[in-house]
């Protein structure tokens, strides 16, 4: 639905997912330190010198994601959270002397979603969706860390909130056979740009493409698909910190194995659908420099929910 | 049917058992045809203790690019953190507390002043005395003045355990170094306390010109303190 629009117009029947969901997102050293902490049942405090010394030689990932919605073929309707952290101490920052480096956001809203299919082959979409915005990105000094007031302050004056009214369409070709389906899709996010008003920058206006196939039986199947975001670079990135690809296979409509590259590092994940439940397991690693391959954050997430 | 769907699973399984190691090791498969980030690379270098391929790779940045006031800025923490000089130590330590100035905090940061570490700790000063004032924002200053005091101390340590006359040339230097220290000090609001005891000492101390004044300096503190400086590292490496 907001990824794109113009999908839950393909196939059979008018339902198509009602769900709740809920995702974690956790950074390998958190996790395991957060999985330590909660095992050691003699510990009053969890929070020891050793998890201490761990969060300043490792950075902190952390992440939250929650949706619920109803989706059928001709309309949708959802609302969402997403929450990020990443706090990492550098010995060595921009300029060779300690810097702790912020990057946080949340983004969370509602949205309402149009789709309708044109014979067998086309469809179109369209969402439109209130969205409110926290952001954080601060690099802060070794002055400001041995300061705490000056340091508060700094924290404080780095976060901007926003809110707008964002928009999104999406086209997808499709080809189908009896064991072989292919498509083609091209989505543009946040048209006219997203607004946000303050001092937050506006989401810009995006055009994504993506192709896929999928190989299928009447139970089993393996899907590969190929997106690359922001086709025409107006946020300047290079095409390598765009780009993801994968394949999922799905035996008996149970589990799914899926394993490809997210701007370019590897990533894995499994998927356990039981009755009105979904478990999801897996890690990806996340870019955090400027260029694909400068320095990746490996991230574990779970995911809980209801689907049907 | 049955059999190209259970080859596709087995596939996607083999694939999923190679990649999940893969993971999590930061291999990144599309590196070599991303951009190229010199600075950002050479930061992740100092993180990973690695100094030497990070000075190799900002000295190739500067050189076409001398201006970048950051980039220098990181070249000097090289010469530094390979002389065992880590600002991040003064952090922690100022986090532990107990330092009575901010001076006694520099003090317990400093290597072993060898002449290897000594010419490293001046590179270092060097290189961000090469930053226009205009350039600079708080960090580097920061680092200016702690390369600075640092290397004063370091340099008269070396002095007293030389046992030597200092030449006319490390007279001056010894001199121009107390200088630059007061001045970055006072311009950072730490109060020079200690380098104003040094210069006070070495011109209350006899002799007919610098040179002579700071051989009877150091010859005081060789006398009172074994040959060295109080609260400087000592190498208690067994001969």
């Amino acid at each position: 639905m907001f990824v794109n629009p113009s999908l839950p117009a393909f196939g059979y029947g008018l339902h198509r997912w009602a769900f709740l969901r809920t995702q974690l997102h956790l950074d390998t050293v958190t996790a395991e330190t957060a999985a330590k902490s909660l095992l050691d049942q003699n510990s009053e405090n969890p929070v020891t010198p050793e998890i201490v010394q761990k969060a300043l030689t490792n950075p902190v990932h952390v992440g939250h994601d929650t949706a619920l919605g109803y989706v059928n073929r001709y309309f949708g309707i959802a609302g969402f959270s997403n929450v990020r952290a990443d706090v990492a101490v550098r010995q060595f920052g921009d300029s060779g002397a300690p810097q702790v480096r912020l990057r946080a956001y949340g983004i969370g809203g509602g949205g309402v979603s149009a789709s309708y299919a044109l014979g067998q082959f086309f469809a179109l979409g369209a969402t439109s969706k209130y969205v409110e915005v926290a952001q954080a990105t601060e690099n802060i000094s070794v002055g400001d860390i041995q300061n705490p007031d000056a340091l508060s302050q700094r924290v404080q004056s780095a976060l901007k909130r926003g809110n707008g009214v964002s928009s999104d369409a999406g086209a997808t070709l499709q080809l189908r056979s009896r064991f072989f389906d292919m498509r083609i899709a091209g989505t543009v996010h946040d048209i006219g740009d997203t607004q946000l008003g303050n001092d937050l920058d506006p989401f810009l206006q995006t055009v994504g493409a993506g192709v896929g196939f999928t190989v299928h039986g009447r139970e089993n199947s393996l899907h590969c698909a190929a997106d690359l975001r922001d086709v025409l670079e107006v946020y300047g990135e290079h095409w390598t910190f765009r780009s993801y690809a994968g394949c999922k296979a799905t035996y008996h409509k149970v589990v799914s194995l899926g394993a490809g590259l997210s701007q370019g590092y590897p990533t894995a994940g499994m998927v356990l659908n039981i009755p009105f439940s979904r478990l999801e397991a897996g890690m990806y690693t996340r870019e955090v420099g400027s260029q694909a391959g400068i320095e990746g954050r490996t991230v574990y997430f779970f995911a809980l929910g209801t689907e049907f | 049917m049955r059999f190209l769907t259970r080859s596709a699973l087995a596939l996607t399984l083999m694939t999923s058992a190679s990649v999940l190691p893969l993971a999590g090791c930061g291999v990144n498969y599309l590196e070599d045809q991303a951009p190229q980030s010199p600075v950002e690379e050479a930061q992740l270098l100092m993180e990973k203790e690695e100094h030497l391929e990070a000075r190799r790779v900002l000295e190739e940045w500067l050189s076409s690019n001398p201006d970048d006031a950051k980039a220098r800025a990181l070249f000097a923490a090289t010469f530094a953190a390979e002389a065992g000089i880590a600002i991040i130590d003064l952090t922690k330590k100022t986090l532990e507390g107990g330092a009575q100035s901010d001076e006694d905090l520099i003090k317990s940061i400093l290597p072993q002043s060898t002449d290897s570490n000594l010419a490293l700790v001046r590179r270092a000063k060097n290189e961000i005395e090469l930053i226009p004032g205009e350039l600079r924002n708080a960090d580097i200053d920061l680092e200016a003045t702690v390369y600075t005091a640092a290397f004063l101390l370091m340099f008269l340590d070396n002095l007293a355990s030389s046992n030597e006359l200092p030449s006319l040339e490390e007279a001056v230097e010894l001199l121009e170094s107390l200088d630059e220290a007061e001045t970055l000090a006072r311009e950072n609001n730490i109060p020079p306390q200690e380098i104003e005891k040094i210069r006070a000492e070495i011109n209350g101390s006899d002799g007919a010109n610098d040179q002579e004044k700071i051989n009877s300096y150091l010859e005081k503190v060789r006398a009172e303190n074994g040959g060295t400086l109080p609260d400087v590292p000592q190498d208690t490496t067994p001969p």
